[in-house]
């Protein structure tokens, strides 16, 4: 970012959005800084349509993880894929933000995802130990059902920002609508998790499930600790309890850390970043 | 009643906890499309009573050079984060600030544990022990990032503008994120979770700070 012009830019394509209740552009080190209910894809795709290109940088305050599931990154059963990131929001609070992606032959039965002790993925996610947290229990498409009003003009503000997105089809707007979840009890955190969504001190919020062309978008809150899962795996499974995708979940960096545009291993810049090779000689700058 | 009999039980929980060997894995692979090897392997981190770390691993499709056996840095960076294959694991775990130096140096990153010897024909398997790293702590390598580089790391004694910060070690040619295999650490924080809220955090403190 180099000009005035294009802080305006940015802040025009994200005001009006109303997953925001904080917004910080700041010229000099050119990054934006969202508070957002909002997936961050769709933040990154939001900047992204005024010409000028994003590059997720951090992603919560007291701690990040992510794990990368199926694909060329983790192991998957029936061509399940999926991002899960996780923010630390306050000492018992977690954020979590899973982007899952469904082959269009799949079964369209509900999923789940769940936490499991270890984070041994060989041999097609069966090392994983045993469960000891869920997250979320039997999501699916064919479950989405409007629930009140609050969250329904949330996700209609989605939808149609979505619409005018260049990359949706607009014949195609996705269905969007929230779907009540039950969180199921875990041993682990017996006296502490709720099913209730009304929980008055907010410590399970109702999860907010997008669907997309490729499969689901799904964002919840758990009463969990960062600490206590990092380096063990997460599942997501059919309503069988058989395991489709699995991945290690693994620290990331969060947003008051990589300050720096340069990854410091090889001088490659966070943008070059993205167009280039990840390993191999056309990698390297010398 | 429960109040005397819950910390003579804790203190029995963490002894044996701390008695077990504590083990993980980092399932190494390529993540990029475009080479012409598939560098692909496992290594595993058994960290013992005394805190030393053994790490042993077997990796297969590494370069081959058929003169002679060669090395490959051999790093743990900060983050675990593959959103962008190898490129997005961040640097050299390194939470204290020193300069790049290998395993032996007074000097080293946490993460900088040297090179692995290579066969002519592109296999590494190799055994060593560590007293730096370690899967506990408040600078436990669990859910960081493992790589293998495609040149030797010259231990920061080389001559290149980046010798100090990463060996000149060249690129990322596999990794992976480090997970937790020994299951003891958890199975012991679900019974004391089932009891009580308060002592939960206690010990994870114990266990994992
Ligand atoms: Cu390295
Ligand atoms: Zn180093």
């Amino acid at each position: 970012m180099t000009c005035d012009s294009c802080v305006q830019k940015v802040k025009h394509a994200l005001s009006g959005l109303d997953g925001i209740s904080k917004m910080d552009i700041d010229l000099a080190s050119g990054t934006v800084m969202v508070d957002t209910e909002l997936p961050q894809s769709f933040i990154k795709d939001k900047i992204e349509t005024t010409g000028m290109r994003a590059v997720l940088k951090g992603y919560g305050q007291l701690g990040a993880a992510v794990a990368m599931l199926g694909g060329n990154t983790g192991f998957s059963a029936g061509n399940v894929k999926g991002v899960i990131r996780f923010i630390q929001e306050d000492a018992s609070h977690c954020i979590i933000d899973a982007e899952i992606e469904t082959s269009p032959s799949a079964s369209k039965g509900p999923l789940s995802i769940n936490i499991y002790e270890c984070g041994d993925i060989s041999n097609n996610c069966s090392n994983v130990g045993d469960k000891i947290l869920s997250i979320l229990q039997n999501f699916s498409k064919e479950s989405l059902s409007p629930r009140n009003t609050k969250d329904s003009e949330l996700l209609d503000n989605i939808q149609d920002s979505k619409k005018s997105s260049p990359v949706s089809h607009p014949n195609e707007a996705p269905k969007i609508s929230t779907h009540e979840l039950s969180i199921t009890k875990s041993s682990f955190f017996n006296s502490n998790i709720s099913s209730d969504k009304n929980n008055s001190d907010g410590s399970v919020s109702v999860p907010l499930i997008q669907e997309t062309p490729q499969g689901l978008i799904v964002k919840t809150k758990n009463k969990m600790d960062l600490s206590s899962i990092i380096g063990r795996s997460i599942v997501i499974e059919d309503d069988a309890s058989k395991k489709l995708a699995c991945a290690v979940i693994a620290r990331s960096a969060g947003v008051s850390e990589n300050k720096k545009s340069i990854c410091a291993c090889d001088g490659v810049t966070i943008w070059e970043e993205r167009d280039r090779p990840l390993a191999g000689p056309g990698r390297r700058i010398e | 009643m429960w109040t005397t009999l819950l910390p003579v039980f804790l203190a029995a929980l963490v002894m044996q906890v701390l008695s077990e060997d504590i083990i993980a894995v980092a399932l190494l692979k390529p993540y990029t499309s475009s080479t012409v090897s598939t560098p692909s392997g496992n290594v595993t981190f058994i960290q013992h009573d005394d805190g030393t770390v053994t790490v042993k691993g077997f990796v297969t499709g590494l370069k081959k050079n058929t003169a002679a056996p060669h090395e490959h840095g051999f790093h743990i960076h900060e983050k675990g984060d593959l959103r962008e294959g190898c490129a997005s694991l961040g640097a050299h775990y390194n939470p204290q600030g020193k300069t790049h130096g290998g395993p032996e140096h007074e000097v080293r990153h946490i993460g900088d544990l040297g090179n692995i010897e290579v066969s002519p024909s592109g296999v590494a398997n190799f055994e060593f022990e560590d007293k730096i790293i370690s899967l506990t702590g408040p600078y436990s390598i669990l859910g960081r990032g493992l790589v293998i580089h495609s040149d030797k790391d010259d231990l920061g004694k080389g001559t290149f503008n980046d010798s100090l910060t990463t060996g000149h070690a060249g690129s990322r040619v596999c990794c992976g994120v480090i997970g937790l295999v020994s299951p003891i650490y958890s199975s012991s924080l679900q019974v004391v979770a089932q009891s009580s809220t308060i002592l939960l955090s206690l010990v994870a403190l114990k266990l994992l700070f």
